[in-house]
């Protein structure tokens, strides 16, 4: 009995100390291929950072990222939550988004926002409820409203109201897979997309045009038009947004047909990796994706994409500004204002336009009306899903990029989406991130 | 620095044992203690260190000096001095905003409001310097005259931060005279793999509960779903707190200290007197020994007494926090308490005892919405929630129940008192020496161990939403 009381004591020390000598002594990665995001480093202990904590935190958040093993603890710490119940009906499962504190808890402004990607990020699902996985597809619950989508808006009606006559403005708001889930306990959620987005549309001002890609993409909801891995959508439910756009625009849009098709298989994207679900894994998705017989100066399609970066063909991902010369010689150009979700789309305005510019308004910084101005743009298409159209953060982004109090005049075409110093500082740039949500449920 | 942290479990820990145990004098062990104990308290707060420092030294002298005077009135000014200097640290640091709030209300400050963050563990620790001059003064413990000890003492960072609030005469002769034992450490691993779990797997998972209900769907919710949240929020700061002691006490075993216990199974008491019995023991017993029996306590006319209580309980209120809410938690006890004593009693008599231990919960898990919210406004909104049965069927809710129907089951088991159960006492001394029994402990802390990792690790797991290629 003693013997094993003295076991118990070297077992359990010894254990601790194992991980501490494992965790000194292993190697250090710089980034996560599966999370997609760079490890903390090391950091570096000064007396400033020492004396204000924040080396600790640093340190910390070194050692969370560094910890011996730390992809099969991350498997069983998901394992584990699986065993606290029992499955829903139709394997349904709600998780609810796993907050980072620390982005929680600091009240942080918009400038320092931009200068780390992380707090946009972060932002982007701001406006999410959870995630709710059903029938092997994962689905962002949306959680906006008319106060919030308002906010949005009001920044398109601004533009609208500063830019001249002759440049028409778009709004093209569409919904997420979560309005096509087709099992009616969660019509509800289509219900409230639906309305948000008329709602929005209701509040645009006259001379805005609305893109009715909705209605566009309901009349084709038995096609692959949105992953079951991932919270982007497939070319194919863009294509329809696409054609929603030409018919408010005049255009004629380009038959699918009249494309190359080419498919990029075995993508399991983020909601996945957020979740983690076997279910998902094996309704694994795979990319379409159609090139247009237009030819241009750079390259739309980055080929070479492929598993879980597939998305990433569109365009080769998200720039702050790209600019497409193609061989349709209308002398029209656009600019698109998107994140992500807007790039398969985009890369369909090609058939129509001679210059098409595609700007993240997330990481673009040198004056929206500038650039409007001086490359001549005739037509400025805002792209939104609806959740990033209900997210405070990224409304007042697109307000603050419009004119910039300062603006360097060096190239504007920055492909490096991490060197984002933001040189302006704007009163009203002052946001805090995590009263998102609040803000707009009292507003209304 | 926090227990339930992987920098705390696999580096400070194992460091400190290690070092700890290599170091055989007791003289080192115990400079090595305090050493560890800093560094722990600077980990989060480096410049508080200071105020520690300061708090500790003035008490030290403050001891040997009532303890030299031989003058009990003199004395007794030293006591009033010490109080005075204590509180008043309490009140600049954690109160002063409040009180600016408060005032400026009444009559224009010609100050701005003072912004000063609340250093951490200042509750604690101001209590149990306090309590070691009021216990030196009524002899109950000798003075210490060696300044490292004390600062042992006040800055141990097994219950620095977060309690229990540790009296100096409970481990005064351990400072000096406490023996290793395999059976110490070995029960001391126990106790803190049980808060460890608590910790991580109870309150950590029953907070981000709490987040859904109590924050983000607060607008939509009805009956069911604000007492399920609020059910939540009361394992949240049950295990959380527990867990957090019992960490604090496994920790002390390690290193052969023995603290008093702080949780008795307190959602398993029979009325609001026995839950103060039961829940936070050593701030209960504090405001006990040094307001509610110096006020008079009960020995007193029934009016006094109902007095004394009131003060007693708006103190325990306040000291959770420096907000208004947390003084009305306070007097809601005290309310209970009252018509308990006046009314319940006499009908809990007549009653099951079922209906007893449910009121007795309810009343509970009621109070726990005024220690939430802060906002009073919001608190009210959240009553009309409690009491709206429109049927607003909310997803989540159906969804959370199923999805953690385990765990719950888990939760409740963990809430019914077994240790004061004679069934399972008896049968357990019979079982606590099998060595299957005491392998399977040692199987079970690992187990705990490498789940609690694993969710801690898992919690640093944040893939981006939006990659850029």
């Amino acid at each position: 009995m003693h013997n094993l009381k003295v076991i118990h004591v070297l077992a359990y020390s010894g254990i601790l100390t194992l991980g501490m000598l494992s965790f000194v002594f292993s190697k250090k990665e710089k980034e996560s291929i599966l999370e997609k995001r760079k490890l903390q480093e090391n950091p570096i202990i000064t007396l400033k950072s020492f004396l204000d904590g924040s080396w600790m935190l640093k340190y910390e958040k070194f050692m969370d990222d560094h910890f011996p093993w730390r992809s099969s603890f991350v498997d069983i710490a998901f394992q584990l939550n699986e065993l606290k119940g029992i499955k829903n009906p139709n394997n349904a499962r709600l998780i609810t988004k796993t907050k980072d504190k620390k982005i929680d808890e600091k009240k942080i402004d918009l400038n320092k926002a931009a200068r780390d990607i992380n707090y946009l990020i972060n932002a982007e699902s701001a406006s999410s409820k959870g995630l709710l996985i059903i029938a092997g597809r994962a689905f962002q619950v949306f959680g906006g409203t008319r106060a919030s989508v308002k906010s949005y808006v009001d920044v398109v009606n601004e533009y609208r109201k500063i830019l001249p006559d002759h440049v028409r403005v778009f709004n093209c708001i569409v919904p997420t897979g979560s309005s096509f889930i087709f099992v009616k306990e969660y019509d509800y959620l289509r219900d409230k997309e639906f309305k948000n987005i008329d709602d929005a549309y209701s509040l645009s001002s006259p001379n805005v045009i609305n893109v009715p890609a909705k209605e566009a993409i309901v009349a084709h909801q038995d096609e692959y038009i949105y992953f079951a891995s991932d919270h982007h959508w497939t070319a194919r439910g863009a294509y329809y947004a696409y054609t929603a756009y030409c018919q408010a625009s005049g255009l004629k849009a380009t038959p699918l047909n009249k494309m190359t098709r080419k498919v990029k298989r075995n993508f399991l994207g983020t909601l996945y990796n957020l979740t983690k679900d076997e279910s998902i894994k094996k309704n694994i998705d795979s990319v379409e994706y159609f090139i247009p017989s237009v030819s241009t100066d750079v390259k739309v399609f980055a080929e070479f994409a492929s598993g879980g970066n597939s998305y990433g063909v569109f365009l080769g991902g998200d720039k702050a500004h790209l600019k497409i010369k193609t061989s349709v010689k209308n002398g029209k150009s656009v600019v698109v204002i998107k994140n992500s979700f807007g790039n398969p789309f985009s890369t369909f305005l090609i058939n129509n336009y001679e210059t098409v510019h595609v700007v993240d308004y997330r990481y673009f910084d040198s004056g929206l009306l500038r650039l409007i101005k001086n490359e001549e743009i005739d037509d400025v298409i805002f792209f939104h899903n609806v959740f990033s159209a209900n997210t405070l953060s990224h409304s007042e982004r697109q307000r603050i990029i419009k004119n910039p109090v300062s603006t360097e005049n060096s190239s504007e075409k920055k492909t490096n989406e991490k060197k984002m110093e933001t040189k302006k500082t704007n009163k009203n740039s002052k946001l805090e991130l995590n009263d998102e949500n609040s803000d707009s449920d009292t507003t209304n | 620095m926090v227990f339930s942290s992987l920098i705390f479990l696999y580096f400070f820990l194992p460091l400190n044992l290690i070092l700890y145990y290599v170091s055989g004098n007791l003289v080192y062990r115990n400079i090595l203690l305090t050493l560890f104990s800093f560094f722990f308290y600077a980990w989060g707060e480096p410049v508080w260190i200071v105020l520690l420092l300061f708090s500790a030294l003035f008490d030290y002298g403050n001891g040997i000096l009532i303890e030299k005077l031989n003058n009990k009135s003199k004395a007794k000014l030293v006591v009033a001095f010490s109080v005075i200097v204590n509180i008043g640290l309490l009140v600049a640091f954690k109160y002063s905003g409040f009180l600016y709030d408060n005032l400026s209300l009444l009559i224009n400050l010609p100050f701005a409001r003072p912004e000063v963050t609340l250093p951490i563990g200042i509750s604690f620790y101001t209590f149990q310097t306090i309590s070691y001059t009021i216990d030196v003064y009524r002899g109950d413990v000798k003075a210490q005259r060696n300044p490292m000890n004390f600062l042992l003492f006040v800055s141990l960072y097994h219950q620095l931060v977060a309690g229990p609030i540790v009296r100096y005469k409970t481990i005064a002769d351990e400072i000096n005279g406490r023996k290793f034992q395999w059976n110490d450490f070995s029960s001391g691993i126990g106790r803190f793999s049980l808060g460890l779990f608590k910790k991580i797997v109870i309150a950590d998972a029953a907070g981000s509960l709490v987040d859904n209900y109590l924050i983000t769907n607060f607008d939509l919710l009805t009956s069911p779903t604000a007492w399920f949240g609020l059910s939540m929020f009361a394992i949240q700061i049950y295990f959380d707190f527990s867990g957090y002691s019992d960490m604090a006490i496994g920790l002390g075993r390690m290193f052969g200290f023995h603290y008093n216990e702080n949780f008795k199974n307190p959602y398993a008491a029979n009325s609001i007197t026995d839950f103060w019995r039961r829940w936070h023991i050593s701030l209960s017993t504090f405001f006990r020994d040094y307001v509610y029996i110096p006020l008079g306590g009960n020995k007193v006319g029934k009016r006094r007494m109902y007095y004394n209580i009131f003060i007693v309980w708006a103190l325990t209120g306040f000291w959770h926090g420096a907000s208004w809410n947390f003084m009305l938690w306070g007097l809601y006890f005290a309310m209970i308490l009252l018509i308990e004593k006046r009314v319940l009693l006499s009908i809990y008599s007549k009653i099951p005892i079922i209906f007893r231990y449910t009121i007795t919960l309810v009343f509970i898990v009621f109070g726990w919405s005024l220690f939430y919210f802060e906002d009073l406004s919001k608190w009210s909104t959240f009553c009309s929630n409690l009491f709206n049965f429109s049927s607003n069927q909310i997803l989540a809710f159906s969804f959370d129940l199923r999805q953690n129907i385990y765990w719950f089951t888990l939760v409740i088991l963990l809430c019914i008192p077994w240790d004061e159960l004679p069934y399972f006492t008896k049968r357990w001394e019979v079982l606590a020496g099998n060595q299957i029994i005491l392998t399977s402990k040692i199987v079970l802390h690992i187990l705990i161990l490498i789940i609690c990792t694993s969710l801690l690790v898992g919690s640093s797991y944040h893939p981006f939403l939006y990659f850029r290629f």
